[in-house]
């Protein structure tokens, strides 16, 4: 719910509140306004009936204007002065009556007066408050959500400037979100703060991408240094079964920790933008050349079968060939003896399955970081299925991964060429 | 001939220094930027072994040097920095070769062998293997009775046996070589038995000795009794 359907619901419903409490209590009021006058007025005329029967020692006649009645009437005693409110009996289609009743001596005999007024004004008036007040309420509601609203449209612009300009930045990209000035203090301060957040955030990122390459190439070295200890030793023509074994298995860790640093310098490099150049790509003749190159590895142990189209991608060279590397390996890695490879190319995807275990990998996890699937040996440094997603994200590939019987299949889709 | 081994990591250089010196190869050791270029500019060299970050100077600058002098010498490149812009702008410069560390010495020295071939024999070069001769321009192998049919990764396995003779090579080396640093084999190099398998059937039908020797499983030798260079 947006900020400013909140704001309008609530005062909407405090309005709505606060104009029917407001007419109530005006209605009340000038009903109670209007009894007044008309009880003033009555007393009025009480006084000139007394007034005329201490002159004449009669009653004065009977005044019947329209909405003045008085009936003087014999009482066996003296009551007490009273204003009573008649409503209308039911079925009759009168006003209300306005009745004041007091007593009085005359010839040593008691009378009861009755004044009595017809109350039409009252009630029209009353009725001209409660449209009046509905007419305003609606009024002022419109107003207000019209005038709410352009206010609101006003007013939020900066953050809605500024929830773009973050929109804008990218971790590493080196372009620090450009906040529009405001004159609200508010919003100010808000992007005061995340300008900072936004520097800071920027450079750890960087100082820690730049510690990843690093720590990546300051391995290198030492482990040149390794292999061409072990590349010497193992020239010794005297090396007993035990110290060849020792030497193998040195060998077989300084690969692994090679090819780890290697992918750990790949992915580094790759969110550092190094492979930001795009070109066309013929992916048909490239993976042409890579099935020949494998089929040359893999003579007898895999049967590899291929239906190509024309297809192009637009991306870089050098990401294209370590993605279809990658993609190779693992179709041939994780194969079983006397195993098929398929390839299928069409215009805008490649689809690579291959025969395996008949356990699917976890789908979700796939693409993550040192996930080691079910492979038991650990020749695999679990890095390779999220560089062909990071590749593919940075080339505009989808990636996706399929488990049909014993065959594991990756397909890659990419916008149409 | 000899090599000028230009590494700042002394144990690096060591180890390079005792692993390519035999009877072909005289190597000399430069550990900084100022003793290479002296030593470049006093002797002929075959082949400089370069690596790219030295005190006191970049090794880029050194390339620079030798090919602005119109140096004939090969120069092999290795560096840690595996950048595609170095290795580019390395090559561009006139590098032969560029290598990445961690590297086998034996890639070493199939480099060096290939990139001294190259400048030296002006395209004639032919290894003799006891009956056979092994072209390496043509990239074939030729017997009395004509040439031998070799498949490509038959070839850069003799190859890279005849240029690592009476060394060990390792299984995991002889991979890296065949199929590249990207391809990912895992600790699979069942593929290498099978090409090996094939090629030695192959030498031992046109009647040539087979000097491929097994070590311990851990890789392979080539004997070089019956190899000899020749232009």
């Amino acid at each position: 719910m947006k900020l400013f359907t909140q704001y309008k619901r609530i005062t909407l419903w405090v309005l709505v509140v606060f104009f029917l409490l407001s007419s109530l209590v005006y209605y009340f009021l000038i009903r109670r306004l209007l009894f007044r006058e008309l009880d003033l007025s009555m007393t009025k005329i009480e006084k000139r009936i007394e007034d005329y029967v201490q002159v004449h020692h009669a009653f004065p006649m009977a005044d019947s204007l329209d909405d003045l009645h008085i009936v003087y009437a014999g009482a066996s005693q003296a009551g007490s002065r009273s204003f009573r409110l008649i409503s209308p009996t039911k079925g009759k289609n009168t006003d209300n009556i306005r009745e004041l009743t007091f007593f009085m001596e005359l010839d040593h005999r008691w009378y009861k007066v009755t004044v009595s007024r017809n109350l039409e004004g009252i009630r029209s008036t009353a009725y001209m408050v409660v449209v009046t007040a509905l007419i305003t309420l609606i009024i002022v509601v419109c107003a207000s959500l019209l005038v709410n609203r352009l206010l609101f449209r006003k007013l939020w612009q900066p953050f809605y400037a500024s929830i773009a300009a973050i929109r804008q930045f990218q971790l590493g990209k080196n372009n620090l979100p450009d906040f529009p000035a405001t004159r609200i203090e508010e919003f100010n301060f808000m992007n005061d703060h995340f300008q900072k957040m936004a520097a800071n955030v920027n450079k750890e990122y960087l100082i820690l991408k730049e510690f990843t390459e690093n720590a990546s190439h300051e391995m290198q070295t030492p482990l040149a240094i390794i292999r061409s200890k072990l590349d010497l030793a193992i020239q010794d023509q005297n090396l007993s079964e035990i110290q060849s074994t020792t030497l193998q298995s040195a060998y077989a860790s300084v690969k692994k920790l090679a090819s780890l640093n290697r992918s750990l310098l790949l992915i580094a490099r790759m969110s550092n933008n190094q492979y930001s150049d795009s070109m066309v790509i013929n992916i048909k003749d490239k993976l042409y050349d890579k099935i020949i190159q494998f089929q040359e590895l893999w003579k007898d142990k895999l049967n590899v079968s291929y239906e190509l189209c024309d297809a192009e991608i637009n991306a870089n060279p050098d990401l294209i060939d370590i993605l279809l590397n990658n993609l190779f390996s693992n179709a041939s890695k994780h194969n079983i003896q006397q195993g098929k490879v398929m390839l299928r190319l069409t215009g805008s995807a490649l689809e690579i399955n291959n025969t395996g275990k008949r356990i699917p990998l976890d789908e979700t996890r796939i693409f993550q970081r040192f996930y080691k699937g079910t492979s038991l040996q650990d020749d695999n440094n679990g890095l390779g299925l999220s560089i062909i997603k990071q590749i593919c994200d940075l080339s505009g590939i989808t990636p996706s991964y399929s488990f049909r019987g014993n065959i594991h299949g990756f397909l890659l889709q990419w916008g149409t060429a | 001939m000899n090599l000028l081994i230009v590494e700042d990591q002394k144990e690096l250089s060591n180890s390079i220094i005792t692993y390519l010196s035999t009877e072909n190869y005289t190597c000399e050791p430069a550990y900084d930027y100022h003793a290479a270029l002296e030593k470049i500019h006093v002797y002929d060299y075959s082949c400089v072994v370069l690596d790219l970050c030295l005190p006191y100077g970049n090794g880029m600058d050194i390339l620079r040097q030798l090919k602005r002098d119109g140096n004939p010498t090969g120069i092999v490149v290795i560096s840690a920095k595996d950048s595609i812009e170095d290795r580019v702008l390395g090559l561009h410069i006139g590098a032969d070769d560029f290598l990445t560390k961690p590297f086998h010495l034996s890639e070493l020295e199939a480099r060096i062998a290939s990139v001294i071939r190259r400048r030296t024999f002006e395209g004639k070069n032919q290894v003799k293997l006891d009956n056979l001769m092994l072209d390496i321009r043509e990239k074939t192998l030729n017997g009395s009775s004509g040439k031998i049919e070799l498949t490509r990764m038959e070839y850069l396995l003799i190859e890279y046996f005849v240029s690592n003779r009476d060394k060990v090579v390792t299984k995991e080396a002889i991979g890296e070589h065949l199929c590249g640093n990207d391809m990912d084999m895992a600790d699979n190099y069942d593929f290498i038995y099978t090409h090996l398998k094939n090629l030695r059937r192959k030498l031992k039908n046109a009647g040539c000795a087979d000097g491929i020797k097994n070590v311990y499983g851990m890789g392979y030798k080539f004997c070089s009794v019956t190899t000899k260079e020749r232009s």
